[in-house]
This record gives structure tokens, C-alpha cells and sequence, in this order.
């Protein structure tokens, strides 16, 4: 009890508390420039990135109007910083008579006339101003003012527009999300240019003060989802959020499940798309990954690729996904059912030469796979870490060690590393990562599963996996649906994808408000179709 | 709440193994896979000799780096003398480093001795035995049953699959009993133990199947040849291919004739003191071979056709007698047709039927149709 009572509430009583920092927006500037400096200099002491510059506006000689610049540096663009204030301020303001000016009439004049910043705001309080600043802003106090203006000089070295790492496509635009949230909204309302696109700013964390977006469109997406999304957003009190995958834990509906309950992209596209399947997307700065909600099992299946090409290549691509899918849940767990228990069920000539290449492997097939599965999943996070040209050689000298000199060895049999290897390959053909990853998890309970009950077993997993899947949510959407509200037109869009014209309704699991995604515009014979308006 | 549930939910799981001790885990490495059961009469008292089969399977793996490799063969062949099947397979948990193991068993052979004194030992097996492949094949062995195991083939490294492919071939001749330990079973129980099963003949380097033998009230009573195995089969309608020879008058060399198509019919004509039936097999053959001079045109087609079902009527009615005459024993199905089709009927021949039988009046009216003719005129 007793110190964490007293941490508590010595903690609450701090100054940066507050995410929004609202105590510190009561706090009033006064007219007195010092006075306000010393304030200021009172909430970023000890911050050596403060950059104060104090100056006289136009003619030192003639004018008294003494200001101050603040910024941080790194954050502002010093061009801008330069051009634009500076220079507006001390060599422009020259030609401009402002010996009578004072008070708001001054204010105005400048904001007016002299500064040539595209974007200022105005405050009169602490709080915003300092948080400003902390954000890449430039604040501007003024002598004699009880305001001050706040201009827009963000620019830090960034990232740019490059093309995702971890979603390519073979077809399809190569510009990607970047760390900095106005590029990524940009990015999206590029794509969507329609004033119902709406974009509403969180936000989170005490510390970090993360700009969080709440994209969606008005008239297609459903507002109790919109609401939910936000309301869940507003509960979130955390420290920083550093990366979106806070965000995803923070409000996702259930936080045992292996399954994601959102869909990440690093591609603006695909963000696009969802908007307009009625999806609410969450971008959070400072992180090119972002989230979309509500989500189903059958969407992260779906990749942006599958609805560029032509409708039996996406088809038959998306079979091959399923069945990936369900190569790498149960092809391990399958091979040790069959060979520990029911080796009846194998093909003789099958039973024979498995049989023959496990002859003189020490190990049980259980154990085997396990090795095998773990081997790889070290050789998969080494290669992750390790640095790019050396992840390489990872690669290769672990497949060499452990495929070939394993079973040289005879430690594992030459079936279980062309097993083991098919499960790895197709647990990575699924396109979304968390998926792949939440597979990997659910094959080693069906091993498990397996080699202590065989296939009563593995059935019993996919028992429970069936019913957890049954009873997962994702913002109130069934995460199986449309298969769980049976009904033919979800079809069309779900292990096959339909052609294009034939998908008319928006699908059913965003409860969009507005349904219809298309009229008929298919040219029904040569030179027989209306004109496009395709502006 | 949730938490104890899910922690309530696996305890149970758990206790499903440990409540219910079903622990089948055997690695197939730890296990031998018998291919062959062979069952012989033992030389003393009423046991039996039972010989089972199984690969090593580190012989023919083929990997030459393993060493082993090269050099003996690569079945092992255990048998041992018991009074049962089961009983010998438990035996040899004495002599074994590891598991027998049956269900990739594909062939049973009887020895004929042991199939003279009774087969009920190997229907008792079969039916409680869980592990079986019921898809295997089981058959008597004219002579010995070791001998037939005995046989080295050069054509398969299994020698179980060496003989239960033999009956694949059964779409090119149905000269022998195409019958599943499956079918086996179910019929040998409706029928008490009436039923027809192939004969393996061994011969020095492979065997032969071919003919049947004849199990009456579970004993071993007598074999057909390969031709009343044949008319057998046209009235069971087991028929699937196969060529009919036979000559035209006049001409030096036979004609052959492939079974297309085919389809049997049974039909009860007359009920008197004997039931008279009409077997009417419908057949579409292609011409293999005809003599070098022979022209066929309508004619010649007609008088092929005719000869065709003269034929057949012949083999068929070859296969009934030596059934009726011979054996008595009803194993074509008239029986079993009159329980399906006329229980009333079947209500009135019950009793006898064993005696009526022999003299069951049975009259076969062929219909074949020749499709093909092969390459030239």
C-alpha cells in the first residue's frame, strides 16, 4: 500500500501529467515578455534543444516591440524559421510604420501582414504553447501581449515516401506509409478526394503525446463502430505509444486470442480500399504501420494484389493461401498423428518409407518435429536481427547445417525437414504477418495436441480453434463472418474473389451504412457503353 | 470466471488420458509391418502354424551410405505354432524387438490342409481383430501356404503387394474370386460360411492366382479351375474383362474376343418343386483376333455373336453344374436372390435348401454385341 499510495499521488500532482496537458492550459501568459520567459524557461529547464532567440521587430532604432522566438531544435525548419518569421519580422517589418501600433491592432497587423508562415494559431495559454513547441512548432511572444502565436515550422529529418518492406506486390502502387502522420494522411487523402473523408486526431500518451488518426468515411462506415473505436481511444491511458501495435493491445476485444483483431498495412492503397469497404483506420504517428478495424479472419487472408489482377488469378491465389493456411496449423501435428498412431492410414509404400527414414533417428517423432520447428524458428529471428548481408548467410549455412548435416547425422529424418519446411514456406504465404506468426504459435499446440492424443488430438484442437473463432469479436463484427451469418453474396468476395463487376455490395461485416458499391457500368456490347466519367 | 473455465476446460481434457488410458503412441519405426499372414496345419495336435511376413525396413530404404544395405533379403519371415492366430502374434512379442503390426496387412493365405479342417479360426480372428486392413485379400493356397511365402519375386520389394496386386488384373481376366477380407466377412457370416475364395498356386519363382476355392459350411470342399471360376463370375456378375476364345467351324485358328461391357441379370422363371432360373448376361466385346483371311461383314458378325453366346452359355453353365453336382453348395446367389426378391417364395424352398439346390433348373440365355473390330476389316 503504502508507497505506491504515495507515488500515486505524489505523480498526479506533477506537471506533465495530463496527455492533453490541460492543468497547464489554465495557465495564462502574461502580458510581461520576461515574466512569460521565465515561465516558459520554468516548464523546459534542463532542455538543452531549447532554442530562445529574442529580437526587436523592424527598426531597433525606432521601434520597441521586443519578441521572442521559441523552438526546439531538429524539429522546425530552420529555412523556414529563417525566411519566413525571421526576416518577415526584422528586415521586412521596416518598410512598414509601426510605431503606433499596440495591442491587438498589432497582433493583427502581423499575423495580417508581416508573418509569411502558411499556418499560425493563436493562444493565450502555457499548455498549448509549450506543447506546441514540443510538437515542431515555432511560438512567437510578443511584448505587451497576453497572446502569442503559434506557427507551423514542423520539419525533422524523416523518412520518405519509399515503398513498403513487408508488403510487396507485384502490381500495384510502391508508395508506402512513413513515420510522420500528416505525410500518412496525405497519403490516404490523396486516394480519396471527398470532403466525407474524415480524419480525427487523438491524442495518447502521457509522455509521448502520439497523434493518433481516426480515418473513416462519413455515409460509409457505421458511426456506432466510428464511436466505438473512438470512445475505446479516449480510455487509453499509457504512457507513450511508441509504434501502432500499442494502440492494436491497448484496445483490441480480447486479448488471449492468437489472432490479431485488426488488420495492419503498410500500404496506402490498401488503407484506401478498406474506407471505402466501410473500415475506420487508425494512423498513429512516429509509425508507417497502420491500423485497420473492424476486421475478419477471411480479410486478413485477402491481399491488395488480389483485386488488381484479373479475378482467376486472385481466385486461385486465394485457395492456395487457405490451404497454405492450413499446412502450417496442422501439417506437423498431421505427420505425427499419422506416423505415432495411426500408421494404418498411410499408404503402405508411404508407411514403409517414412518408416525407413526414421530407422535409426534416436529421437521420437514428436521430439524430432519439435527440434526441427524450433531450429527454425531461432534460424528465422537470427535472420531478423541479424544485420541485411549477414541475415543472408544465416539463411544458407542454417538450412545447410540443419537440413543436410542433421540427417547426415541422423538426428532427424530427411520427411521431417521437407515437412518442417513446407509448414515454415506456408505459414509465410499468408499475407498478413501477425497471422503467420499467431499460425506458428497454434502449430506447436497441434504438435503438442498430436503426439499425446494422435488425431483425436488434432481434431480436438481444431475443435477449440473453431470455437474460439466462433465466439472472437472485432469491435462488436464476428470475426468469421460472412461465413458465420450465412450468406451467398459474402461469398463472392471470400476464398474466391469474384469478378469485379459482380461485387456490388460493400461486404457485410463493416455494417456499412451505405451499401451499394457500384451501378452496372459494364459495356454491354462493343461501342454500346455509356461514356465514363472518370474525371 | 473465464480463466477457471478454461483452466476447467483442460483439466478435463487431461483427464480424458489419464481416465480413459488410451496411449496408442507406438513410433512406426517402432513397429514391424506384417504383410502376410500365412496359416498352415501344425504337424501336432489341432494348432495351427502361423507365419507372418514383414519388410526390414532399413534393407529397403536403398540408401547405400546406411550401410546394412546390401545382402540378405529384405523380408523376414517369422512363424511360430499356436492355437490361434492372435495367439501366435502374442508369441512373438517373445522373439520380437518390436510390435507386430496389421493394418497394412494385405494378404491372408490359407493353407489347403488348414482350410480342410476349417476356416473358422481365421473368421474369428478377422472379426474381433481392430487392426486388420479390410481392404486386404485372403485366399487358399493349393498346398502349403509356407510355400507360397516362400516364393522370392524379383518384381516387388513387398511380397504382400506383390500378390495383392495380382488382383488388380482382375479387369483383364476374372479368372479368379475378386473378394476383399471385407467382403469375405460379411459374406461368410449371411451365408454361414458358404463362400468362394480365390486359389493361390505356388510356383518356383512367383505364383499364380487362379480358380476358386470352394468353402462349404466353413470347410474346404474342392476347387474350380480357372473356366468354372469364369462362368462363376458371369453369374455373380463379377465380370469386368477378360478374352473368350473359341473356334468357328471350318477355320484353323480361333477367334478372341475381349469383354467390353457386361451386365447380369437373374430372374426366377418358375416355381415348381425346383425354382427354375434365367440368367441373362448382356455382353459388348471387341474382336482381338481372327484368323488372317477372315472377312468380316454383317454376316460374319452375326455368326461371330452367336458363337460368342453359345460360348458363354457353355462356360456359365460348366461353373453351375460343377457347383450343383459336385459340391452343393450354393454359393452363386440363388438363395440369396429368392430372400431378396421373393420371400414368399423363399419361405416354401427354405427348409431344404440345401437339397434343393443340386437340382435348381437353371437356363442361361446370352446376348452379346460386337462393338469393335479392331484395326482392319
Amino acid at each position: 500500500m503504502g508507497i505506491f499510495d504515495t507515488l500515486g499521488k505524489r505523480k498526479k500532482t506533477e506537471i506533465f501529467f495530463e496527455r492533453d496537458m490541460t492543468p497547464d492550459k489554465n495557465r495564462k501568459l502574461y502580458k510581461d515578455i520576461d515574466e512569460n520567459l521565465k515561465v516558459f524557461k520554468e516548464y523546459l529547464a534542463d532542455c538543452d534543444d531549447l532554442i530562445i532567440r529574442e529580437f526587436v521587430m523592424g527598426n531597433p532604432d525606432k521601434t520597441k516591440h521586443r519578441m521572442a522566438m521559441i523552438n526546439i531544435d531538429g524539429l522546425v525548419d530552420k529555412r523556414l524559421v529563417h525566411e519566413e518569421i525571421m526576416k518577415s519580422l526584422m528586415l521586412h517589418a521596416r518598410q512598414t510604420p509601426l510605431e503606433h501600433s499596440v495591442g491587438d491592432k498589432f497582433l493583427q497587423l502581423i499575423k495580417v501582414g508581416l508573418l509569411t508562415v502558411a499556418e499560425l494559431k493563436e493562444t493565450d495559454n502555457f499548455g498549448e504553447l509549450v506543447l506546441a513547441v514540443l510538437c515542431g512548432d515555432t511560438a512567437l511572444i510578443i511584448d505587451k501581449l497576453d497572446r502569442a502565436l503559434i506557427l507551423n515550422t514542423k520539419g525533422w529529418e524523416k523518412r520518405g515516401v519509399e515503398e513498403p518492406q513487408t508488403e510487396s506486390v507485384i502490381r500495384g502502387p510502391r508508395d508506402g506509409f512513413t513515420e510522420t502522420y500528416r505525410v500518412n494522411v496525405a497519403l490516404v487523402r490523396r486516394r480519396i478526394k471527398d470532403p466525407n473523408l474524415k480524419v480525427k486526431t487523438v491524442r495518447i500518451g502521457r509522455h509521448t503525446r502520439t497523434d493518433v488518426g481516426v480515418l473513416y468515411i462519413k455515409g460509409i462506415a457505421n458511426p456506432s463502430i466510428v464511436e466505438e473505436v473512438l470512445k475505446r481511444l479516449n480510455k487509453v491511458d499509457i504512457d507513450g505509444v511508441l509504434e501502432s501495435g500499442y494502440i492494436e493491445q491497448m484496445i483490441e476485444d480480447n486479448w488471449v486470442s492468437f489472432f490479431p483483431q485488426f488488420r495492419r498495412t503498410e500500404r496506402p492503397d490498401v488503407a484506401a480500399a478498406a474506407l471505402l469497404e466501410g473500415n475506420v483506420l487508425i494512423i498513429c504517428d512516429t509509425t508507417p504501420f497502420v491500423l485497420i478495424a473492424p476486421t475478419t479472419l477471411f480479410s486478413l487472408f485477402h491481399s491488395s494484389e488480389d483485386y488488381y489482377e484479373r479475378w482467376y488469378i486472385a481466385s486461385l491465389i486465394r485457395l492456395l493461401r487457405f490451404a497454405a493456411a492450413a499446412l502450417a496449423i496442422a501439417a506437423p501435428s498431421f505427420y505425427v498423428a499419422m506416423v505415432a498412431y495411426h500408421p494404418g492410414m498411410l499408404p503402405t509404400d508411404l508407411a514403409l518409407s517414412i518408416g525407413a527414414t526414421r530407422e535409426g533417428v534416436p529421437f521420437s517423432t514428436t521430439v524430432e518435429a519439435l527440434i526441427m520447428m524450433l531450429s527454425l524458428e531461432v534460424l528465422r529471428e537470427a535472420g531478423i536481427r541479424l544485420p541485411g548481408p549477414i541475415g543472408q548467410t544465416i539463411g544458407i549455412v542454417g538450412g545447410l547445417v540443419v537440413g543436410e548435416a542433421a540427417v547426415r547425422a541422423g538426428i532427424v529424418s530427411p520427411i521431417m525437414v521437407i515437412l518442417i519446411a513446407i509448414n515454415a514456406i506456408s505459414s509465410f504465404a499468408v499475407p498478413n504477418f501477425s497471422v503467420a506468426i499467431g499460425f506458428r504459435l497454434l502449430t506447436f499446440i497441434f504438435l503438442i495436441l498430436a503426439s499425446v492424443a494422435g488425431l483425436y488430438g488434432v481434431m480436438l484442437g481444431f475443435l477449440g480453434l473453431t470455437v474460439h473463432l466462433v465466439t472472437l469479436k472485432s469491435f462488436g463484427v464476428p470475426y468469421l463472418s460472412p461465413v458465420i451469418s450465412f450468406k451467398f453474396t459474402g461469398l463472392r468476395d471470400l476464398v474466391v474473389r469474384a469478378p469485379l463487376p459482380s461485387l456490388k455490395e460493400r461486404p457485410e461485416y463493416t455494417v456499412p451504412v451505405d451499401k451499394t458499391r457500384m451501378r452496372d457500368s459494364r459495356v454491354k456490347e462493343r461501342g454500346g457503353g455509356e461514356e465514363n466519367d472518370n474525371g | 470466471m473465464k480463466l477457471r473455465k478454461i483452466i476447467l476446460a483442460g483439466l478435463l481434457s487431461i483427464a480424458i488420458f489419464a481416465v480413459s488410458g488410451c496411449w496408442d503412441m507406438v513410433d512406426i519405426d517402432r513397429r514391424f509391418f506384417v504383410g502376410n499372414i500365412g496359416i498352415d496345419k501344425a504337424a501336432v495336435d489341432d494348432k495351427l502354424k502361423v507365419e507372418f511376413t514383414m519388410p526390414i525396413v532399413r534393407k529397403i530404404s536403398g540408401e547405400g551410405g546406411q550401410g546394412g544395405g546390401g545382402g540378405g533379403s529384405t523380408i523376414a519371415s517369422v512363424s511360430t505354432v499356436a492355437d490361434s492366430i492372435h495367439a501366435a502374434a502374442r508369441q512373438m512379442s517373445h522373439r520380437l524387438s518390436r510390435r507386430l503390426f496389421f493394418e497394412h496387412t494385405r494378404v491372408i493365405l490359407i493353407g489347403e490342409e488348414a482350410a480342410r479342417d476349417g476356416i473358422e479360426g481365421v473368421v474369428n480372428f478377422l472379426s474381433r481383430n481392430t487392426e486388420i486392413n479390410r481392404r486386404g485379400r485372403i485366399m487358399v493356397v493349393k498346398g502349403k501356404a509356407e510355400d507360397a511365402l516362400k516364393v522370392k519375386n524379383e518384381y516387388e520389394t513387398l511380397h504382400a503387394m506383390y500378390i495383392a496386386n495380382i488382383f488388380e488384373n482382375w479387369m483383364f481376366c476374372s479368372k479368379f474370386i475378386e473378394i476383399t477380407i471385407d467382403d469375405f466377412m460379411k459374406s461368410v457370416y449371411s451365408t454361414k460360411g458358404n463362400v468362394l475364395l480365390s486359389r493361390l498356386t505356388p510356383g518356383k519363382m512367383d505364383v499364380s492366382i487362379g480358380g476358386a476355392a470352394v468353402i462349404k459350411n466353413y470347410k474346404l470342399v474342392g476347387w474350380l479351375d480357372e473356366n468354372e471360376t469364369l462362368g462363376v463370375n458371369f453369374v455373380l456378375g463379377k465380370v469386368r474383362g477378360g478374352d473368350l476364345t473359341f473356334k468357328q467351324p471350318g477355320e484353323d485358328y480361333p477367334v478372341v474376343m475381349s469383354i467390353i461391357q457386361i451386365s447380369t441379370k437373374m430372374e426366377l422363371v418358375e416355381a415348381g418343386t425346383y425354382p427354375k432360373f434365367k440368367i441373362s448376361p448382356r455382353i459388348v466385346a471387341d474382336i482381338v483376333e481372327t484368323p488372317v483371311d477372315a472377312k468380316i461383314d454383317g454376316d460374319k458378325l452375326k455368326s461371330l455373336e452367336k458363337d460368342l453366346e453359345e460360348k458363354v452359355n457353355q462356360i456359365i453353365l460348366k461353373g453351375v453344374k460343377k457347383l450343383q453336382k459336385e459340391f452343393q453348395v450354393d454359393v452363386l446367389g440363388f438363395g440369396e436372390y429368392l430372400y431378396k426378391y421373393r420371400p414368399d417364395i423363399w419361405e416354401y424352398y427354405r427348409e431344404d435348401w440345401e437339397n434343393i439346390f443340386p437340382d435348381v433348373e437353371v437356363v442361361v440365355d446370352t446376348k452379346a454385341t460386337i462393338r469393335g473390330i479392331g484395326a482392319s476389316l
